[in-house]
């Protein structure tokens, strides 16, 4: 096979027989078809879309959302090759230990393993992305170069690092349809099928393995695809609609018998001025403020509740980032004089700042895909999404502010206000960071995960899902680079199951 | 008498005396405030809390926060017990000390959100609550 197909140009009925199929061609389906470069298997990479955006495949995404509001499923991501990071921000930062324990006040958290077992990934991973060595919280490097970072009382909260994917002339991180195309290109095992959607993930009549994939175009043909091994990496909404609906053998859909599949959908709410921040002499590193580029690494200061601090206070993840300059109101201006006063401190240079806010769901069951009565211009049901915000997960992100404030204020660095107290104001402020996760969770019990801890789905012997659908927590930081953690781990499975 | 004794005054040193004068009155008026603070302090009738805000920098500051405070408190707040509180806490030591076991211990008020020591926020409310009934003189 040429190493780019069309599957506009592929006969109807046809079969394509491959060893390894992968489903997907965004981070997570390019860069496992990169790790497994010159194994001794064929692989097929089956992407919906071409090289560039395309409004009638885009339409195939469209859905319908209910209960908070959220993106509409049709924008929150990308169906050409290269998927969602053709849209991302390149922010980067490994998931923190905490992360993936078990936590008795956080119900359905636990991956199967801790992140030591992902860790040897994350420099290929960090390698993908292009966001340079890894450095993050090592943060001699920064400061040398850009200065101090805030003074904060011992507590909870500190200042944590994220780095950022290669800015193409300034303003682009790695797309990586477009910056691996050629990669893909010259592996020997691999062909890329282009404009070829996968419709229905066929069972045997057993259900205990995948027998073949239904691919069809837009253009009406139709053909199959038969694999020895399938990875589903689709993303955080589509993998479960195409698990859903493939409903022929197993009634309730692929790997649903437990009926997880689609609920725990989750983002990260990103809600704008969340708080701000007042610094009594109004100094601040730049690096808070604008990603800055320290050893030719691109990097951007948060602040973040430490994983002790989590663990003692029952705490999810949480983020916030220095936002833009503003102008105090009178009570502000009163609440600093008199704080200033109080502690001692000249205040007459303050600044003060708008923060952003980065925050972890607690998982929940029903907040969830499924699938609606509607079809897609290929006959897919289409998807609806109840999404769903519990008052919980803005007061625990409170409290993780209200501690900033006290360290603040025990520094003498400088104080807060928090914006928002009922849910109403919250929700004015909210937006979302388009991370799709929790959707085919990982857990080695079939009746609390959707996957085992190598991501194969429970019961199906040859289907596996790589991305962030499988993370069964979310914390804080943005899914790509430990979504590719877990992929190129999941690489070194295939490669070792095919000797 | 001399022809120059009865000469009128010249016009252009005179414009420029006025001048001069109004912009001294000018930047007294502006600076007396800063020079001579006492002169110009906000006065207020005797309290049975004046022990307590004389630990404040600006009393009408104060009030203004004591004000936001008191109004999303979600009962009647008794100013004695307050005042006794904070008393206990202050303990005749400098306001900065009883502020460090504040937010050593994580006690904090939000006055419309603006995180502060227990001790300096509920001195506020007293001003607040003081401000109130007192007639200004």
């Amino acid at each position: 096979m040429r190493s780019f197909l069309d599957a506009r140009s592929l006969p109807k009925g046809a079969t394509l027989e491959t060893d390894v199929a992968i489903v997907g061609g965004g981070p997570a389906g390019i860069s496992l078809a990169l790790a497994l470069a010159g194994a001794p298997f064929r692989v097929l990479l089956i992407e919906s879309g071409g090289l560039q955006f395309d409004a009638a495949t885009q339409r195939l995404y469209a859905g319908t959302e209910s209960g908070v509001s959220y993106i509409p499923l049709e924008n929150t991501r990308l169906r050409y090759l290269g998927g969602c990071s053709n849209h991302w921000g390149g922010w980067c930062r490994p998931l923190d230990p905490v992360d993936f324990e078990k936590r008795d006040w956080l119900p359905w958290s636990g991956w199967p393993f801790a992140r030591s077992t992902i860790e040897p990934y994350f420099a290929r991973a960090q390698s993908l992305v292009e966001a340079g060595s890894i450095v993050y919280d090592d943060s001699k490097t920064w400061t040398k170069a850009w200065g101090a970072p805030l003074r904060l009382a011992s507590g909870g909260v500190y200042t944590t690092y994220f780095q950022f994917s290669k800015q193409r002339d300034g303003t682009l991180p790695t797309h990586f349809g477009e910056r691996y195309a050629d990669d893909l290109r010259r592996i020997a095992n691999l062909t890329v099928c282009l404009f070829a959607n996968v419709t229905g993930l066929r069972l045997t009549h057993d259900a205990r393995s995948l027998a073949r994939l239904d691919v069809a175009t837009l253009e009406g043909n139709r053909f199959a695809v038969k694999p020895k091994v399938s990875v589903v990496a689709t993303g955080g909404i589509e993998t479960p609609r195409l698990l859903l609906a493939s409903n022929d053998v197993m009634r309730t859909g692929v790997g649903n018998a437990h009926g997880l599949v689609g609920r725990f959908f989750a983002d990260h709410p990103i809600p704008g001025q969340t708080a701000t921040l007042v610094l009594f002499d109004g100094r601040l590193a730049p690096y808070y403020q604008n990603i800055q580029t320290a050893n030719g690494i691109n990097f951007r200061a948060a602040l973040a509740p430490s994983d002790s601090w989590r663990r003692n206070h029952a705490l999810p993840g949480a983020l916030a980032t220095v936002e833009r300059e503003v102008q105090l109101d009178g009570v502000g201006q009163a609440a600093l004089a008199e704080t200033a006063g109080v502690l001692g401190v000249d205040a007459s240079s303050m600044r003060a700042f708008t923060l952003g806010c980065g925050m972890e769901l607690a998982p929940d069951p029903d907040r969830r895909l499924s699938l609606a009565a509607d079809r897609d211009a290929l006959g897919m049901p289409r998807l609806r999404l109840d999404m769903r915000i519990s008052d919980d997960d803005f007061a625990r992100y409170r409290k993780t502010l209200r501690e900033l404030g006290r360290q603040l204020l025990s520094a003498r660095t400088g104080m807060i206000r928090l914006l928002h107290n009922s849910r109403a104001e919250w929700m004015s402020v909210m937006d979302w960071g388009n991370h799709h996760m929790g959707t085919a969770r990982m857990h080695e019990d079939p009746r609390q995960g959707v996957v085992d801890a190598d991501m194969k789905v429970h019961g199906v012997n040859n289907l596996y899902i790589a991305g962030s659908a499988v993370f069964p927590t979310y914390g804080a930081s943005n899914p790509t680079l430990n979504l590719l953690a877990l992929v190129l781990r999941l690489a070194d499975h295939l490669r070792t199951g095919f000797r | 008498m001399s022809v120059a004794d009865k000469m009128p005054i010249s016009r252009r040193p005179f414009i420029s005396g006025l001048l001069g004068i109004v912009a001294v009155a000018g930047i007294a008026a502006l600076e007396a405030p800063r020079l001579f603070p006492k002169l110009f302090e906000r006065r207020y009738p005797p309290t049975p809390f004046d022990d307590l805000f004389a630990l404040l920098p600006d009393r009408e500051n104060a009030a203004r926060l004591g004000a936001a405070l008191v109004a999303a408190m979600p009962r009647h707040i008794d100013a004695r017990v307050v005042a006794a509180r904070v008393r206990r806490k202050v303990g005749g030591r400098p306001l900065a000390l009883a502020i460090g076991e504040d937010l050593a211990q994580g006690r904090l008020l939000e006055a419309q959100g603006w995180l502060l020591p227990d001790s300096l926020a509920e001195i506020c409310m007293l001003a607040a609550l003081v401000e109130r009934t007192s007639v200004r003189t």
